[in-house]
């Protein structure tokens, strides 16, 4: 039997007639389901006086009563097999879920599925409503609706019968490993030959396979080289960091990376607590530990913005419950790199105008919606973050996720207290995997992500995130951790089972796998589908056997489904086994080192920057550009107020504030900063001091926010394109050395990070002509730091007008390039700027601040003194009157030079006396009018520009 | 004589229940965060609290409509409830706990409704309020600046009489609709309902998150200032959002 409800709001149904309107939602329910329990159902839906329900059994409809106004109505519903949050709600609801069988929200008998209802204009306007590569539309004329209602039926899962194993065969031509490669492995149907999607391994990792296996005596399985190209994918392996290049022969990482950490931390015993090696880096707080990751999540939101950024933020969160014996979220934060609003060039992955990009509208609306409801519906706040706009974020959008967490230094084990940022698994536990069930979403997600977008791309490498199955895992996994009930826990992200279990196996020295044990979605996948599937809100733990009965019912009780799936070993070796058989077996060690090293060349690449055309700017024209512009309406859509804890704003008078600080614990005056900064404008003109200002600046905020200069550590966030082109090489190591020599000089250590290496599209235009788009090569660093008082907080908006604002900027220097020359297209100056290091003077800024001496604080980043002028001035409702200093303006941008360090400060006239030398004043804060030099704007006026933009808007 | 004792619910995508439950003990109960499974299994822990809050959150994420599973589970608990708020104990709920007592019926004869905001997005923002009358929570003209953040708190379709708590702007005068003011374009600026002579609460904003002075949006400026006129600005003093729980306590005490 096929029934439907469909639940209209009467407020809606009626209004905004020419425009697209959000109507309600419609349920489809197949099975058999009685129909009083529907009635009763339909009648709980809309005991909120606002909405109307309708009935539809088999072809009988009861409409809504109400009449619709559009001239179209329109149902999005999901494809077959894609997340249906609200679906699995009903199903709780009704009675019909149940997390103990092998199918989650369409049990045995019912299947359940829930739609989207829109009000349309055109049958245009619904055809933008939806992502064919999740979702499909039923379209129909409002009056035919209103006789006959929507279809009933629920789409079902093509499932082809697959075999539980094959082999491939790697003793064929290097033209034909590479078509492995690109296409996967290829399998024969009865429809044909069925290629399973890109492996990603390099010519050189493949040969290397090759000769083990012909060591071996026998052919690699399926499962085995889907494990190995999970393993070694670039997302995993970071192979970029790891190889040779040039003089660094060591690699990046060891060379600018770990050892900056390695030297920092022999100098600072005891402040770092867990670095490089598990799911986020982890620093001392008090009693606590405080755990910071930042990801990349940019390749599935290019396909769908609203899931990618949604379970990118899901996933980092789950890096953090991962962490240790696991930590509690305290914070997210974002940051994206997007094309304009207004950027309109439509681009197509297929040369025949099919597979469309997302408009750079609907890729802004999506990813903003996608942190929105990944932050808000798990409860944790969104403290900090950033939008940047540049056009060669087109093809490729970078999404930044990040998330701070907290644990106590000590916590329970098996064997009683011990600290919290050890784990082992021990030979002999048993291997659980708990939360979500395991679908096709996401294979191939690992490997995707290190190859560039084209109309290969996988669909399947897109899905939705849960965040309410998540916050259950979650609120049940701290309780299994105070029960002291396993050894380790980790997440399962990208390249789901095969990475997190291949890398737990690794502590205890092997494992062997029962995959058949594992619950999923629908039937019909292959075993090395359920190994290498990325469905998301798992999490993988190491139980020992005395344990197992009591982790069991903890999760049975709490309705969080988890599976024995293992045992962890120590003969070295991981056994994949499905009802018995051994379809893979795998040495632990050639899994985790065995990847062929590689060499790149730097050779003969330049840097080159034209030179400077343009005038300087005023006012008015930096408030003109893309990223001078207001971003308020995003903050205001993210909770950055929940569990309590933030003591300094994301927005201050709804100006962003550049740092962000929380109070992680109420009994403590201590508190931490966040912070973000990146230049990928200087990048290509002087990477090097792309990456040492960058984390300068950063550093500068937290320092801006109250932080002690002594406790802070970064994390670095490299997303480049082209990595093989020289220049982008060179570009990379410079930028690392940047890294590097500014960590050193600020002391502060490099605790996690992440790198996405190919952020380029190859496609077609609207005329079917080739296109490439590489994104700008962009190290973002992101950073925490600890305040020692949270009463020093001195926020960087004015306080009262009569102040007197100065400039703290010893031995700052121009930068090369700076926003407003990328904004114009324009060149940079000739030369490089020379390295200084600043700590010095930030250590004395830090305690102008921590003696309360300060009315307000802002390190200046982007347009320089005049944007911090004008930020400082909107967020006060405040004018100033200032002159500033010929030396520090600029023929080509005026008073928005850029800098490599910084700070604008005000100050009580009283305290004058406490500007040392270090200070220079330039004016004062003033009622309503901002007058920099000859340049004068109301300050209403300013702020009409600046909250004009598409992220400004208060409404 | 022990703490009143307060019951704080969570599980199934509430996620205010730890600052809800500190707020609670700071002023002086003794509070229990329980999980929704665990109080469909045994409501027992309700017998001897004297306070139960509803926090914030996503309840079943909201689907289908806010605090809509949450309600019809909660429904099997309907006469423990009714039991319990006759007994003269409080309940407060908070943001989804306001929708979620809104949707039980638990707030007066008249039945308010509520809707997405005015703005059709989520907001979160500092926001002040004032008392309409008196109630177990509150003073008749108390003036509580606070954060809300929700994405459907207009507030509609019930008897004004019921209202406790509306949105002001600084100088306490009615917001009369005018966004930002009134965040939702709540009817009659309504922030929050009271029934039960005073004792029932349901509120759209968050007391529990504007708690302490370190917690205001302007919280570095009034320090600034009052450094100027010689007075002590104490970052760890309550707010009047905290006085809601102290309020509560002192009629329960």
């Amino acid at each position: 039997m096929a029934t439907r409800i469909d639940i209209i709001d009467l407020t809606s149904a009626n209004a905004d007639a020419g425009k697209t309107k959000f109507l309600g939602y419609g349920y489809r329910f197949s099975g058999n389901i009685s129909t009083e329990a529907l009635a009763s159902f339909k009648d709980s839906l809309t005991d909120i006086k606002t909405y109307s329900g309708g009935y539809k059994s088999n072809n009988d409809w009861v409409r809504p009563n109400v009449d619709i106004g559009h001239p179209y109505i329109a149902e999005v519903r999901f494809r077959a097999g894609v997340t249906d949050n609200v679906a699995k709600s009903v199903a709780q609801l009704l009675g019909y879920a149940d997390t103990r069988k092998n199918t989650q929200y369409w049990s045995d008998e019912i299947a359940i599925t829930s739609g989207r209802i829109y009000g349309v204009a055109t049958t245009a306007d619904a055809e933008a409503l939806y992502n064919p590569l999740i979702e499909f539309v039923e379209i129909l004329p409002s009056s035919k609706w209103m006789a006959s209602g929507f279809d009933t039926t629920i789409p079902s899962i093509e499932l082809v019968d697959q075999p539980m194993s094959i082999t491939v065969d790697l003793e064929v031509s290097d033209e034909q490993l590479i078509e492995l490669s690109k296409r996967g492995i290829a399998e024969d149907t009865p429809n044909g030959i069925r290629y399973r999607g890109p492996l990603g391994l390099g010519l050189d990792d493949l040969h290397c396979l090759r000769d083990k296996y012909r060591a071996l005596g026998r052919e690699i399985s399926d499962i085995e080289l889907e494990t190995f190209a999970q393993s070694w994918s670039e997302h995993c392996k970071h192979r970029f960091f790891a190889a040779s290049i040039d003089e660094v022969t060591e690699g990046i990482f060891r060379r600018y990376i770990k050892s900056a950490t390695d030297q920092i931390l022999q100098k600072k015993p005891g402040f770092c607590l867990s670095v490089f090696h598990d799911n986020a880096g982890g620093i001392a707080f008090g009693d606590y530990v405080l755990a910071f990751k930042v990801e990349t999540h940019n390749s599935p939101s290019a396909l769908d913005p609203y899931g990618g950024a949604m379970t990118g933020v899901l996933g980092v969160n789950r890096d953090c419950l991962g962490f240790g014996m696991g930590a509690e979220p305290l914070a997210n934060v974002f940051g994206y790199c997007l094309p304009s609003r207004d950027d309109t060039r439509e681009f197509f992955r297929q040369n025949d105008g099919s597979n469309p990009l997302p408009t750079s509208h609907d890729l802004a609306d999506g990813v903003i919606k996608g942190i929105e409801e990944g932050g808000n519906h798990s409860g944790i706040p969104t403290v900090q973050g950033f939008l940047y706009e540049d056009p060669s974020f087109r093809g490729k959008p970078l999404v930044y996720c990040g998330t701070l967490g907290i644990l106590p230094r000590e916590v329970n084990g098996p064997e009683g207290v011990q600290q919290s940022v050890d784990k082992r698994a021990r030979p002999g536990d048993y291997i659980y995997v708990f939360g979500n069930h395991v679908g096709f979403d996401g294979i191939h997600g690992a490997t995707f992500s290190s190859v560039e977008l084209d109309h290969n791309s996988p669909a399947t490498a897109v899905q939705i995130g849960d965040p309410i199955t998540q916050k259950n895992l979650q609120d049940v996994l701290f309780k299994a951790r105070d029960m002291g009930l396993y050894h380790a826990i980790t997440d399962n992200g990208a390249g789901g089972l095969s990475s997190s279990i291949g890398e737990m196996a690794e502590g205890a020295g092997g494992a062997e796998v029962w995959l058949e044990k594992v619950a999923l979605k629908y039937p019909g996948l292959a075993p090395w589908e359920i190994w290498i599937s990325e469905s998301q809100e798992r999490m993988i733990a190491s139980v020992p056997p005395e344990n197992a009965e009591k982790f069991e019912e903890l999760f049975a009780h709490y309705n969080v489904s988890a599976q024995r799936l293992g045992k962890f070993r120590d003969d070295g070796m991981l056994r994949l086994c499905y009802d018995g058989h051994e379809l893979g077996t795998i040495e632990m060690e050639f899994l985790h080192e065995g990847e062929p090293a590689r060499t790149y060349s730097s050779k003969g690449a330049m840097v080159v920057t034209p030179a400077r055309s343009k005038a300087a700017p005023k006012m008015a024209d930096v408030l003109a550009m893309d990223n001078f512009r207001s971003r308020a309406a995003i903050f205001r859509r993210y909770d950055h107020e929940v569990q309590g804890k933030s003591a300094l704003k994301p927005l201050i008078g709804d100006v962003e504030n550049m740092v962000s600080a929380l109070r992680p614990v109420w009994d403590m005056r201590e508190g931490v900063a966040l912070s973000q900064a990146m230049m990928p404008y200087l990048t290509e003109a002087d990477p090097f001091m792309a990456g040492y200002a960058s984390v300068d600046l950063s550093i500068r905020r937290l320092i801006a926010g109250g932080a002690n200069p002594e406790k802070i550590a970064i994390l670095d966030n490299f997303c480049w394109s082209k990595p093989e082109s020289k220049e982008r090489l060179l570009q990379l190591k410079e930028t690392n050395r940047g890294l590097y020599e500014a960590a050193m000089d600020h002391s502060a250590p490099i605790i996690s990070g992440k790198d996405s290496m190919y952020n380029d599209f190859r496609g077609f235009d609207k005329n079917g002509e080739k296109v490439e788009i590489n994104a700008l090569p962009t190290l973002l660093v992101s950073s925490m730091g600890i305040i020692d008082d949270c009463a020093s907080i001195a926020s960087f908006e004015f306080k009262a007008e009569g102040d007197l604002i100065a400039l703290y900027m010893p031995n700052a220097n121009k930068l090369t390039r700076s926003q407003i020359d990328q904004e114009r297209q324009d060149g940079g100056a000739a030369s490089a700027t020379p390295k200084t290091d600043h700590s010095a003077s930030y250590a004395r800024m830090a305690n102008h601040i921590a003696d309360g001496n300060l009315a307000s604080v802002e390190a200046f980043g982007l347009g320089g003194i005049g944007f911090a002028l004008m930020r400082c001035a909107m967020a006060s409702e405040l004018g100033v009157d200032v002159s500033i200093p010929q030396e520090l303006r600029c023929d080509h941008l005026g008073a928005f030079a850029e800098f490599d360090s910084g700070f604008l400060v005000s100050i009580d006239p009283a305290r004058r006396d406490k500007l040392d030398d270090d200070f220079v004043i330039i004016g004062e804060v003033k009622s309503d009018t901002v007058k920099i030099d000859e340049d004068v704007m109301s300050v209403q006026d300013m702020r009409g520009y600046y909250f004009a933009g598409g992220y400004g808007g208060q409404k | 004589m022990s703490n009143p004792r307060a019951v704080v619910l969570t599980g199934a995508g509430i996620n205010c229940e730890r600052e809800s439950a500190a707020a609670l003990n700071h002023v002086g109960f003794d509070a229990t965060i329980i999980h929704i499974v665990d109080l469909l299994q045994d409501s027992s822990a309700l017998d001897d609290a004297r306070f139960l809050l509803f926090p914030g959150g996503f309840s079943y994420g909201d689907h289908a409509g806010a605090a809509f599973v949450l309600a019809e589970q909660m429904r099997r608990l309907e006469d423990v409830l009714k039991t319990f708020v006759e007994k003269k104990n409080l309940v407060l709920g908070i943001c989804n706990g306001c929708q979620l007592l809104l949707r039980l019926g638990m707030i007066g004869e008249s039945k308010w409704g509520f809707r997405e905001n005015a703005g059709g997005h989520y907001e979160c923002r500092w926001v002040n309020l004032k008392a309409s009358q008196d109630s177990a929570f509150f003073k008749k003209g108390d003036i509580i600046p606070v954060p809300v953040a929700h994405g459907e708190g207009h507030l509609f379709g019930g008897d004004h009489a019921e209202i406790g708590l509306q949105y002001v702007d600084e100088n306490g005068e009615l917001a009369a609709g005018a966004y930002p003011i009134n965040p939702n374009g709540a009817e009659a600026d309504t922030a929050g309902v009271i029934a039960h002579d005073g004792r029932v609460l349901a509120m759209m904003p968050h007391p529990e998150r504007g708690f302490f002075n370190w917690h205001r949006a302007d919280a570095m400026k009034a320090a600034e200032l009052a450094k100027r006129s010689g007075v002590e600005f104490d970052l760890d003093g309550l707010t009047p959002a905290a006085q809601i729980f102290a309020n509560a306590y002192k009629t329960l005490k």
